[in-house]
């Protein structure tokens, strides 16, 4: 028969041990629970933060190539370019020489210089996330060639019906840089449809450096390969009635794409191509309007956005400015730095056909450098509050985000800005009036 | 003996929370320093643009001023170019005027690497220094009033960021 122990060494804990026991244990439980949790939520924010850095260094070198490749093989102010065909009269207004073509198939063309700033599209500066924090960012667009770094010689350029045909010389060192042969090859025609895309302007400049400029509609391959320029923008030859244009047959005159690149804050919401983007049950803060992207896309001379063409170079971007440092005087070669949103920037990077950038020492191919700053933020606000207003200077730090109806007031998100000075280095000597 | 152990464990964590921290601030602060050392040499590049092939004497750039390169090259405090850029940013790496917030500072050192006329390439050096945590006090009125001797002396008192490039005389006036 079992006799029930009751000496100290075998006693079993009370109850009132093991309830202290137990509570202290919970007390300690819900400590690392507290903690981790914190842990958790603080790599969580801090995640999402080294994201929006990451994007902004990466979209950042993006725009830092593309502006410092501006005004490359293209005009930095054709208005007032001394070389545009047919020419600028002496003393005329700013557009004289241009047929009204220009005005109807190439405005975009037209208002060619090594770079313009505007205000951005007003379907975005009225976004309202962007007006809760005072935001207005600027549209960049950029003139260049920046389909190939060629510039390809022609054997002839003549008229077929309205049109006009550019062959160029499938032996000259410039096609084989870029690979072509003169067999009638799928990869060649994909090859020069890449170089000399349809829709996009093409430069032509004669043995007198004379410029003009045609719109590419088509372009085959094979022993004779051929551009053909539609009819919106006419191709001068020199004779009468035109003191300027291509002479003979044109043989030697050097051709190139020439592309309009247009940086801006977007809506992709609704773009198919990003569909990928915005997919799956997301939160307020990840979706239209609170979310903007940095975008890039190509422009066609009419000012179309090419089809297929836009890029999302960064998410979640709040804001992008651009200041200009530029030739101020002419005469002397003085230079002066216009920050973001200085009155006198609309002289050098505004409108080039508009009177204040048309006006004598004006232009946009006086700019010699141009300082861009792009703003992204985090997905998520964890921030209460901005800083202090008095230190927060000119570049955004938090913005706020919009509060869901009927919640407590929005948290803030953090910023990340990149901004950088880039020179631009193909309007150099370039002092015209 | 619990409570020993107990004591030792919060010690650690404290300890590890504190380098956490301050590792993360010196991390944002290496961020801002090497952001603002390339922003310098940006700048340098873009004022090389007004060096043009018959300006020997460099008189229509802002830095690269012959009176600004000297034999043998010594790191000096740039001068700031009107109300937009100089050598004085604040704790967000903005630039600033304002002595009471500057947290970084920059000097450059110009030395010439060839000097054949009107191909001429100047070697262009910057570097960042700020206040490293428990660095004692300044004894000066603002962080880029402090001699380069003292900045050279004090690497126990400062961090330092250094990039360097070099600048080409551009061809035709400018």
């Amino acid at each position: 028969m079992n006799e029930r122990r009751t000496s100290g060494r075998g006693r079993g804990f009370t109850l009132i041990e093991i309830m202290v026991a137990l509570t202290g244990g919970l007390f300690f439980t819900i400590f690392v629970f507290m903690l981790t949790k914190d842990v958790t939520r603080f790599f969580q924010q801090e995640s999402r933060l080294s994201d929006t850095t990451l994007t902004a260094i990466t979209g950042f070198e993006r725009l830092r190539a593309d502006v410092a490749r501006a005004g490359f093989l293209a005009s930095p102010n054709l208005a007032k370019d001394t070389g545009r065909c047919p020419p600028r009269d002496p003393g005329g207004a700013i557009t004289s020489g241009f047929s009204a073509n220009w005005a109807a198939n190439a405005s975009a063309l037209q208002k060619m210089g090594i770079l313009r700033v505007d205000a951005t599209a007003a379907a975005i500066s009225a976004n309202p996330l962007l007006t809760m924090n005072s935001l207005t960012p600027d549209t960049l667009t950029l003139f260049g060639n920046y389909t190939s770094s060629e510039q390809f010689p022609a054997r002839s350029v003549q008229p077929s019906g309205a049109n006009v045909l550019v062959y160029l010389d499938p032996t000259s060192g410039a096609m084989a840089r870029i690979g072509f042969t003169t067999a009638s090859s799928a990869a060649n025609q994909t090859l020069l449809d890449t170089v000399f895309p349809s829709g996009r302007a093409l430069r032509l400049v004669n043995q007198e450096n004379e410029e003009q400029y045609g719109i590419i509609t088509s372009v085959t391959n094979g022993a004779s390969p051929t551009i053909t320029l539609g009819p919106g923008l006419a191709i001068v030859n020199k004779g009468a009635g035109s003191v300027c244009g291509l002479r003979g047959f044109a043989g030697g005159v050097q051709v190139n794409t020439v592309n309009i690149i247009r940086y801006e804050l977007a809506n992709l919401s609704a773009d198919a191509n990003f569909s990928y983007v915005f997919a799956g049950v997301r939160p307020a803060t990840d979706t239209t309007p609170q979310r903007l992207e940095f975008a890039r896309s190509e422009i066609l001379p009419n000012d179309t956005i090419a089809a297929g063409s836009t890029e999302l170079v960064a998410e979640y971007a709040v804001d992008f400015k651009v200041g200009v440092s530029v030739v101020s005087n002419p005469g002397t070669v003085q230079t002066s730095f216009y920050p973001t949103g200085d009155s006198n920037i609309p002289a050098y990077a505004g409108d080039p056909l508009s009177a204040t950038a048309a006006a004598l020492g004006k232009g946009p191919h006086l700019i010699r450098a141009a300082h861009v700053r792009l703003s992204v933020r985090a997905l998520d606000g964890d921030r209460d509050a901005n800083v202090a207003a008095a230190d927060l200077g000119t570049v955004p730090y938090r913005v706020q985000l919009i509060a869901a109806a009927g919640s407590t007031p929005a948290k803030f998100a953090r910023v990340r800005s990149l901004q950088a000075l880039i020179a631009t280095r193909n309007s150099r000597n370039k002092l015209w009036n | 003996m619990a409570l020993a152990i107990f004591a030792v464990g919060i010690t650690g964590v404290i300890s590890m929370q504190k380098v956490t921290s301050s590792s993360n601030g010196h991390a944002k602060n290496l961020a801002i320093a090497s952001h603002i050392a390339q922003s310098w040499l940006d700048a340098l590049t873009v004022d090389a643009t007004q060096w043009g092939q018959n300006d020997a004497g460099r008189t229509n750039t802002t830095w690269l001023k012959t009176g600004d390169i000297q034999s043998p090259p010594v790191w000096v405090v740039p001068a700031a170019q009107g109300t937009t850029f100089g050598p004085g940013f604040n704790a967000l790496g903005s630039y600033t005027a304002t002595a009471g917030d500057i947290a970084f500072c920059t000097n450059v050192r110009l030395s010439p690497l060839i000097t054949t006329a009107g191909s001429q390439l100047i070697r262009t050096e910057v570097r960042v220094f700020w206040q490293k945590e428990g660095g004692g006090p300044l004894g000066v009125a603002t962080l880029c009033a402090l001699s380069v001797a003292t900045v050279e002396a004090g690497t126990d008192r400062f961090h330092l960021v250094y990039k360097s490039s070099a600048v080409r005389q551009t061809a035709g006036n400018q």
